[in-house]
């Protein structure tokens, strides 16, 4: 009997690993449904914040010093440029802001006089980029603050154009961020009009979507969307995205809405987090 | 042909230039292929060309596994069980076919990059609803390519250490 069994193995002369291979299987089944439970694999991240981010920055040096380069060896004259434009832009802003400020005056006597205390004020802190990458397919930004700065899982992250994304792994000094374009990122949002409220997730391809808007309801391409704060997660009103594509799904139920970003997380330095919602 | 005879150390040196190179392809973005959804899977093109060249045995593949998890991965024990599965697939692959050429080197190559990069989106977290199978298929082929690549280093590693 035995000789029969051996003689099977055609080609092979190791022992057939079905035992260890059930076994491993088991095994790695049991931790993926262990660490989506309880969270182990952020747990080890968190305790080992002293290895990841520095093998990473050693892994960039070179991208790092080639940007530094080109920064450095950029023209006089663009910058000239630029500084023009910023403080045409400067200019812009403050007449906005005086605009503003009459309005938000009007809004709190309104609401007042409404008695709604619900205020829009948000708390958040200022931080640098360390690194904007893509880390084996997925897309990662590493900020220089964590814990000890108040920041915490779950906090999203905004500039002045608009969402960015939302903090997934807190280290002490500091955070990872998932990118709104990110494929494991879902954000509930409105149109400006406040006609619909919709859920948008990232397509991993540096747009986001909503796989299925019904096709009775009206939508144009350019509608912007900004974040609805259903979720008490995110603040009301920063904008998320514009509509650049409908396409009708294959039963016309549905349409597919493709979304460019306002923000571009990978070109910026400087992002805010948001820590609270304010008084 | 291939040929397949490396000793322990010798196998444990390449394996060790490998991940190393392999970890800075992973947390560097190459010109045109890093956009995420592109980028080919460099861990399963390295293990896949490891497992084919039969460095590993099932229990180093299973800790490599939950290291490459530690360091580049989203869900604890998602590449030991990728890992794991190229293994016994490439076990019965051998098992019952006889691979001798570069044709049917090839083909082991391709069918095990599918089997990982199939493993791996089954066992991904992700909100998405529908695959997107051009994008897949383009990642595959850049995987398999990047696969291939990975076994020539091998040999040449073989032949010069």
């Amino acid at each position: 009997m035995k000789s029969t069994k051996k003689a099977l193995r055609l080609f092979s002369k190791n022992p057939f690993p079905i035992f260890s291979f059930i076994i491993l299987l088991s095994i790695s089944l049991s931790l993926m449904g262990l660490d989506h439970r309880k969270g182990i694999y952020r747990d080890i991240k968190e305790k080992s914040t002293f290895i990841i981010p520095p093998i990473i920055y050693i892994f960039n040096i070179p991208k790092n010093i080639n940007n530094s380069l080109h920064n450095l060896f950029t023209s006089k004259s663009q910058l000239f440029k630029k500084n023009q434009e910023l403080e045409n832009k400067i200019i812009d802003l403050s007449i906005e802001n005086q605009k503003l400020n009459l309005i938000e005056a009007e809004n709190t006597q309104l609401r007042n006089s409404i008695r709604i205390s619900k205020s829009l004020s948000i708390d958040s802190i200022s931080a640098d980029i360390i690194l904007p990458n893509i880390n084996n397919g997925k897309e990662i930004i590493l900020i220089n603050k964590g814990l000890k700065d108040g920041i915490n899982i779950g906090n999203p992250v905004i500039n002045n154009i608009g969402l960015i994304g939302q903090i997934i792994t807190v280290g002490n000094n500091f955070s990872e961020i998932n990118p709104i374009t990110s494929k494991r990122y879902m954000v509930p949002a409105i149109f400006q009009k406040a006609t619909d409220n919709v859920i948008i997730r990232g397509n991993g391809s540096g747009y986001l979507e909503v796989s299925m808007f019904p096709s009775h309801k009206e939508v144009s391409i350019g509608s912007v969307l900004m974040s609805s704060g259903i979720d008490n997660t995110y603040p009301k009103g920063i904008k998320i995205g514009k509509i650049i594509k409908i396409t009708p799904k294959v039963n016309n139920q549905f349409n597919h809405l493709l979304i460019a970003p306002f923000s571009a997380p990978m070109a910026h330095s400087q992002v805010r987090v948001v820590i609270g919602k304010g008084k | 042909m291939i040929k397949k005879s490396t000793s322990r150390g010798k196998g444990f040196v390449i394996s060790g230039i490998l991940f190393l190179l392999t970890l800075f392809l992973s947390y560097s973005n190459l010109p045109l292929i890093d956009s995420p959804g592109l980028m080919p899977n460099y861990f399963i093109a390295l293990f896949v060309s490891l497992i084919a060249f039969r460095l590993m045995n099932i229990y180093i593949l299973f800790l490599l596994g939950l290291i490459v998890d530690i360091l580049v991965g989203s869900l604890l024990g998602q590449y030991s069980l990728i890992f794991v599965t190229i293994f016994f697939t490439n076990y019965i692959l051998n098992k019952y076919f006889l691979l001798k050429t570069s044709v049917m080197i090839v083909s082991q190559h391709l069918i095990l990059t599918t089997t990982g990069l199939i493993v791996f989106l089954l066992s991904s977290l992700s909100y998405e609803l529908n695959l997107d199978v051009n994008l897949f298929a383009i990642k595959l082929v850049i995987t398999c390519l990047i696969c291939l690549l990975y076994q020539r280093i091998i040999q040449f590693l073989d032949e010069k250490i």
